[in-house]
């Protein structure tokens, strides 16, 4: 007698639609030759008269009523007393009809192995039971499925084998109970495809084994797949096969092996999404994204879920190797899914257009907010249609971005920057950001470069509809808002002059002031420290990306703390201080999130010193247009901002209008600050004016949204025929602006399209660095220092060491004020090996002063002029004496310099005493130099360059390094766990119990004695 | 009674929009950072152009710092495409503040002769060839380049590059431009010099126009004439619409001829103003001087002028148009020298090497009078006594500097405020003080967006 015969077996049959094959489903339950002990059936909605049937075929209380899918059923079924009670649990579908000595194999096979957790049994055809269905799954890498079924297969008992396999499918799963509970049971928020894989692959990590059966069959409809159910929830079915699958991977993956895993998965995805695009079916192209999107939303959740799951893990993932799909069925895996995506009609059915008119409207009505924004996508591509074809980008503001994502995180890990003037201060952490965009991009960064110049204004007009719903909860309203905000003249210019750090701050000002609003907010619906932790996060970002958003944000917590104060009862004055608290302690964490690159923002070489010039000075009545100045900006739609702000205000409903009112005064009181900034010749942050007025913005859009949520009811219900005019007259004006809007992007007249004037393979082959001139409106000039292909991210990213930058903003001087006639020899000492004339204006002016250096020869050029300076020197200089302290003594002595061989970090050469060497890179305790054993003294030359002295009589080969990596490194791991720690506490599922699940999802009405539910069907 | 309310809120919001507007206006108008202030040059270079022969080169020190000297000539053989001879010249030891030293010039070829200083700026002077250029140009102007019925008139093209450069050459007479074939693509070596000689076009009254269609060159010009000094002329590197100028000479047989070109497409009308030592007056002869187009025209100056001696003369376009001029002084030593004038008047001028006993001109060509001192050059930082000179308006005022002044060599010529064109009477040079002081920027230099 086998162990399992007295075991209690309980099937559950979860029906959903299912009423052609209810019938044979529990006939086939009721002549298995081992009968089972009970049955439960429950019904999640069926519409077509399923629960009808069953209940009037078993007893009512045989029957449960569920909401939800198939996961959330099970789990619901088995608190049920008399599941308590089960052994084993036999999952069937409605759509499932098992042979009669199917439960008494599988039960057969369990006795043999005690171990085994869950069985699943041969699915075969449901007309065609020699069609061979299901004979379970391995995974691959990527978790992707991969089955040794052939299409349309024929039973031939070629599979009749008992194998140990990764998964079987929950149609006709026989599970132990015991094991279901101890792994935690389904994951409820799977409805179906891939629930299965995931319960399978955490029944493996605790030990359980999942086993084929293969005596045992059971004819299967496949209705889900096939989509004969009645089902909207599950129609997407390859968008629920991608969140699921990457779901198990983000809940099982050991963390040693979960990078490789995931990027595997990912990558994976992206092929798929590929072969869908270039075959036309967009729809599911776009699902796969959908399921990343739904895995990034639900990651806190996933999380949760992972720790639980690794915390009882027993066996490694080494262990489950030998269940991987084997190498030759992945790659007919793959071949398979190509021929089903190319044969496939991209329709998925052979839809009319009418059908596809109807679906886009069905689509468009569910989401007005996806349809709205994907439309404004398509829009932003055919407006930059010419730049996202260029072959470069770049000009204006924007620097080039470097050939590959690799160069963005090197630039950033390494602690010595060779572009620019070269510096040992540290990167930007914009250059992660800009890394993984190149990432994304495949790992080319002109891509990322264009991907991120069409995204920019679409995620602008997103983030700020949805951070709008702190005040708003009308979606309409906050679209229009959002979509106005992002077409803004404000925004098109910082757009058409390639300002990527404005336009990061345009798309992160409105979560990050939205997490301002909710942290004053004395009422909180989760602990009080999570918006003040998402402001950190989001201004440690928009910091990195802009840095005067520290500023501007700083002083803009300050004014709503004052407001907050002013506004609260002094007996909340407490608890308020409280969160005004969190929130400083907010800004202060973004601050330490960035370090030590934040350090420099309080130094010298602080970005948010600007260049001291401002490139537009906008007047205040441009500012409260939402003109901060430059080109890009719209013709006529200026005056029609400040219109809509009023009309807003107009139709501002309830307590809304004292709100409209006061962001009124707050655009207005940012728009004083931004003329302010762009007049003063003080303490000025920015050199644009633009990113300083982008708080206004978001206050316009507020105001905007505001209106409309007053306006929209009001087209249609207004009380009086005058306020229906005004509402219209306000509506005829938003289309106005949204006409004029377009017809702006439709030209597709971008500053950017312009692109940088080329240099000579002369200048961007050499190791020189480059000096560029560029005269401007006021007679004075900008002058900067990049490497020989021009300014790269890489350049702007470090801040240049200001004494270096200082030495050469003088010999910049003296050059103009014909104050010397050897530039080339002293920017020599920089590796400076060109200058180039930018044209515009003074252009002759600078010719005629470089022209005059006796060391700098003309070449022909694109550019306003361009001259060549001595050969580079790009690992530095000997100069026989002692270091020269000023460009006098490097003049006379620079007769005998001879360059170094090699370049930074590690140059050297013959050197005879006494002698300097003279190094083109700003003096650092990190550099040391060494002739033999013999360490050379350190010393600084001119002010600012590294330098080493080499005592008389001393000669030999010096040798140069730098020691300055490890300290970086450090402070890099410090970071990534700052940041880390803030994510997990972001990630952390509050304390606060969930609220109670609604009555109506649970079980509804009692069972009776299984006995008798089994003899009734009979 | 809702919407009463909102529209109050919303004329609230237009008054404090107005308020606020109200207040941008007060708002500091910043003006950026400011120019610097030119500081005195640590080094400094001339360009100067040689015909063979044999002749001195002054170098004064100019400045207030020891000025460490360096001098070499650069030679291209005709024909040799090899590199240029550079042959350093002896400059001896650092040149105190204000003394100068005369380097001996034997050049067998046409050369290009390159003088540095370190430490100070210097001016230099060469002697019988034509006067040295700070930096080389794209276009130049040799005006009065007739060549003499008996006599030569040469060019040399000098150029400072390492790569060879292109020049042509434009004849401008009294009539149409004139562009001689042979003189179109003329190449002139990296480091090097050509001459060209002018003496088939004589006949011509005329100018020339240098244009170097690749790269930068230098130009002088020499017209010899027997019984004559030499006429050593400069080349003027602009057209402006206005010129000023200080060292003209009337009576006692002194001859002053206005040389103006037309590089225009349009006919030059002139306004011709001279002020004297006793008045300013308009001189007959220009009211109805029209130039055609790429024309050049002498227009004697002092044919029926009241004045007498040494003249300031200021010539302006009147449609604003630019154009060149210069003025052919002839004396009645049978002298002659051509004086290449400046743009505008400048608050500094140095005159580097004046002869014993040779007097200065202050022409004041304003209206308000302007204080000027004549110091020695270099002698500033020693506390040496100065010679205050008051200019009025609209007059000249000739001065011999007191020999104690006078024995520096060079002199500095400094007023209160912009408004002065100094020269020296009869042959010599003064140059704009800023050649040698630096120059003066319009706006701040600031590390920016600068780079493409």
């Amino acid at each position: 007698m086998l162990a399992t015969e007295t075991q209690r077996v309980v099937a559950i049959v979860v029906c959903h639609n299912g009423r052609p094959f209810i019938r044979d489903a529990l006939r086939g339950l009721t002549r298995q030759s081992r009968p089972i002990d009970d049955l439960i059936v429950v019904d999640t909605g069926s519409r077509d008269g399923t629960s009808e049937w069953t209940r009037s075929h078993l007893s009512q209380d045989s029957v449960l009523s569920v909401r939800g899918q198939f996961g959330r059923a099970v789990m619901i079924a088995l608190r049920h007393p008399r599941v308590r009670q089960a052994d084993w649990l036999w999952l069937l579908h409605d759509d499932c009809a098992p042979e009669p000595d199917a439960l008494a194999h599988l039960l057969a096979e369990a006795s043999y192995t005690p171990a085994a957790g869950v069985l699943g049994p041969k699915l075969v055809g449901w007309d065609d039971p020699d069609q061979l269905q299901e004979v379970g799954f391995w995974i691959d890498r990527a978790a992707h499925a991969s089955s040794p079924i052939e299409d349309r297969e024929i039973d031939q008992g070629q599979h009749d084998h008992l194998s140990e396999v990764f998964f079987v499918s929950t149609a006709g799963m026989l599970v132990r109970r015991r094991a279901l509970e101890v792994v935690g049971g389904f994951d409820t928020r799977m409805p179906a495809f891939r629930d299965d894989l995931d319960l399978c692959w955490r029944v493996h990590l605790m030990g359980g084994r999942v086993l084929l059966v293969p005596q045992a069959r059971v004819r299967h409809f496949r209705a889900a797949t096939v989509g004969s159910r009645l089902s909207r929830k599950l129609s997407r079915k390859r968008y629920l096969i991608e969140r699921h699958a990457l779901a198990s991977v983000l809940k099982c993956t050991a963390l040693r092996r979960l990078p490789h895993t995931l990027a595997s998965a990912l990558l994976a995805g992206l092929i798929r999404m590929l072969g869908l695009l270039v075959t036309g079916r967009f729809g599911e192209a776009g699902q796969i994204l959908v399921a990343w999107g739904w895995n990034i939303k639900e990651l806190p959740s996933t999380l949760r879920l992972r720790r639980q799951v690794q915390s009882r893990r027993r066996v490694t993932d080494q262990v489950l190797t030998r269940l991987r799909a084997p190498g030759g069925q992945r790659v007919r895996s793959v071949f398979r899914a190509l021929g089903d995506i190319a044969t496939t009609d991209p329709g998925g059915t052979h839809a009319s257009t009418a059908d596809m008119r109807q679906v886009v409207r069905r689509i468009a009505g569910r989401h007005p907010a996806a349809a709205a924004l994907a439309i404004f996508v398509v829009v932003m591509a055919l407006s930059l249609r010419a730049l996202l074809l260029a072959q470069k980008v770049g000009g204006q503001a924007m620097p080039t971005f470097p050939g590959s994502a690799r160069d963005f995180f090197a630039g950033f890990t390494s602690s010595l920057g060779t572009d620019g003037l070269g510096s040992t201060l540290p990167a930007s952490p914009s250059l992660v950001v800009y890394g993984l965009a190149a990432v994304v991009a495949f790992g080319k960064g002109l891509l990322a470069q264009k991907l991120l110049l069409w995204i920019a204004l679409p995620l602008a007009a997103a983030t700020c509809a949805r951070a709008l719903r702190v005040i708003i909860p009308d979606l309409r309203a906050r679209l229009v808002g959002g979509l106005l905000y992002a077409t803004t003249p404000l925004a098109t210019a910082a757009l058409s002059q390639g300002r990527l750090g404005e336009l990061a701050f345009l798309v992160l000002a409105p979560p990050l002031l939205a997490q301002v609003w909710l942290a004053l907010e004395l009422e909180q619906p989760r602990e009080p420290w999570r918006p003040a932790l998402r402001f950190s996060l989001l201004l440690a970002l928009a910091v990195a990306l802009y840095p005067p958003a520290l500023l501007i944000v700083g002083v803009i917590v300050a004014v709503a703390a004052g407001i907050a104060l002013a506004v609260t009862p002094s007996m909340l004055w407490n608890l308020l201080a409280r969160r005004v608290g969190l929130l400083g302690l907010g800004l202060l964490g973004a601050i330490v999130v960035l370090l030590p690159w934040s350090v420099v923002l309080f130094t010298a070489g602080s970005p948010l010193r600007g260049a001291g010039v401002t490139g537009a000075v906008p007047s205040f009545a441009d500012l409260i247009q939402l003109r901060p100045g430059g080109p890009g900006q719209p013709l006529f739609t200026g005056p029609l901002y400040p219109t809509l702000a009023l009309a807003g205000l107009i139709f501002a409903a309830g307590a809304r209008r004292m709100l409209a009112f006061w962001f009124g005064l707050g655009l207005l009181c940012n728009a004083l600050l931004a003329a302010w900034q762009a007049r003063s010749s003080g303490l000025r942050i920015a050199d644009w004016p633009g990113g300083v007025l982008i708080p206004g913005a978001v206050a316009w859009a507020a105001i905007a949204a505001i209106g409309f949520n007053g306006i929209l009811p009001a087209l249609t219900r207004a009380r009086s025929n005058l306020e229906r005019a005004g509402a219209t007259f306000v509506a005829v004006l938003t289309a106005l602006v949204g006409v004029l809007v377009a017809g702006n992007l439709a030209r597709g007249d971008w500053a950017l399209l312009d692109g940088p004037e080329k240099l000579p393979a002369t200048v961007t082959e050499s190791q020189a660095r480059v000096l560029w001139l560029a005269g401007r409106g006021d007679g004075g000039v900008f002058w900067a220092v990049t490497g020989p292909r021009g300014r790269t991210l890489l350049d702007t990213a470090r801040p240049a060491p200001p004494n270096a930058s200082a030495a050469v903003g003088d010999i910049v001087l003296d050059v103009l004020q014909a104050r010397t006639h050897r530039a080339g020899t002293l920017l020599r000492t920089f590796n400076i090996g060109f200058v180039v004339v930018r044209h515009g204006p003074g252009e002759d002016r600078l010719n005629d002063v470089l022209t005059r250096q006796g060391d700098l020869d003309s070449r022909v050029t694109e550019q306003a002029g361009l001259y060549e300076g001595p050969p580079p020197a790009p690992g530095g200089l000997v100069l026989p004496g002692g270091p020269p302290q000023g460009p006098e003594q490097l003049l006379l002595a620079s007769g005998a310099a001879t360059p170094l061989e090699g370049g930074i970090p590690s140059p050297q050469g013959t050197v005879k005493g006494p002698a300097t060497v003279l190094l083109p890179v700003s003096a650092s305790g990190s550099w040391q130099a060494e002739i033999g054993d013999g360490r050379l003294q350190r010393d600084v030359a001119a002010g600012w360059a590294q330098a080493f002295r080499v005592p008389a009589g001393v000669t030999g080969t010096v040798k140069v390094h730098y020691e300055g990596q490890r300290p970086r490194t450090l402070a890099l791991v410090g970071e990534l766990l700052v940041v880390l720690a803030a994510l997990a506490m972001i990630a952390r599922p509050t304390r606060r119990p969930p609220p109670p699940t609604p009555s109506a999802d649970e079980v509804t009405g009692e069972l009776r004695l299984p006995a008798a539910v089994v003899e009734s069907v009979r | 009674m809702r919407r009463g309310r909102n529209l109050a809120l919303a004329a609230a919001l237009l008054g404090a929009a107005v308020v606020v507007t109200g207040l941008a206006s007060r708002l500091p108008s910043g003006t950026g950072a400011t120019p610097a202030r030119a500081g005195t040059p640590y080094s400094s270079r001339w360009l100067c152009p040689v015909l063979a022969g044999k002749g001195t080169l002054t170098v004064v020190n100019a400045g207030d710092q020891p000025a460490t000297v360096r001098a070499a000539l650069s030679t291209t053989a005709a024909g040799a495409g090899g590199p240029p001879t550079v042959k350093a010249l002896p400059a001896g030891a650092p040149l105190a503040p204000g003394a100068a030293r005369a380097i001996a010039l034997s050049p067998t070829l046409p050369s290009l002769l390159e003088v540095e200083s370190f430490g100070s700026p210097v001016a230099v002077r060469p002697s019988a060839q034509p006067s040295c250029a700070s930096g080389p140009s794209t276009r130049l102007w040799l005006p009065a380049l007739d060549p003499p019925d008996r006599g030569t008139a040469d060019i040399v093209l000098a150029n400072p590059g390492r790569d060879g450069a292109v020049v042509q050459l434009i004849l401008h007479h009294a009539d149409d431009p004139y562009f001689p074939g042979k003189l179109r693509r003329l190449l002139v070596p990296g480091r090097g010099a050509i001459r060209v000689p002018m003496a088939e076009y004589r006949g011509l009254i005329m100018s020339v126009q240098a244009v170097a269609l690749l790269g930068r060159v230098v130009a002088g010009a020499v017209r010899t004439q027997p019984g004559r000094q030499p006429l050593l002329i400069a080349a003027q590197t602009d057209v402006r619409g206005a010129w000023s100028f200080a060292g003209a000479q009337a009576g006692a047989g002194d001859q002053t001829q206005a040389v103006l070109t037309n590089p225009g497409g349009d006919p030059l009308a002139v306004d011709v103003r001279v002020v004297s030592a006793k008045q300013a007056f308009i001189p007959p002869g220009f009211e109805d001087l029209e130039i055609p187009p790429g024309a050049t025209k002498r227009v004697q100056l002092n044919a029926k002028t009241p004045g007498e001696g040494a003249l300031g003369v200021e010539i302006r376009s009147r449609t604003g148009s630019p154009f060149t001029a210069a003025l052919l002084v002839q004396t009645g030593r049978g002298g002659q020298y051509l004086d290449i004038g400046t743009d505008r008047p400048w608050q500094t001028w140095v005159l580097p090497t004046l002869a014993k006993g040779q007097q200065v001109v202050l022409a004041n060509l304003g209206n308000s009078p302007v204080a000027a001192k004549i110091e020695g050059l270099g002698r500033a930082a020693t506390g040496e006594p100065a010679m205050p000179v008051q200019v009025p308006p609209g007059r000249v005022v000739v001065k011999a500097p007191p020999p104690a002044v006078a024995a520096a060599g060079g002199l500095l010529v400094r007023a209160d405020h912009t408004g002065i064109v100094a020269a020296p009477v009869g042959l010599g040079q003064a140059l704009p003080g800023q050649v040698l002081a630096g120059l003066s920027l319009p706006g701040p230099v600031t590390a920016g967006p600068a780079a493409g």
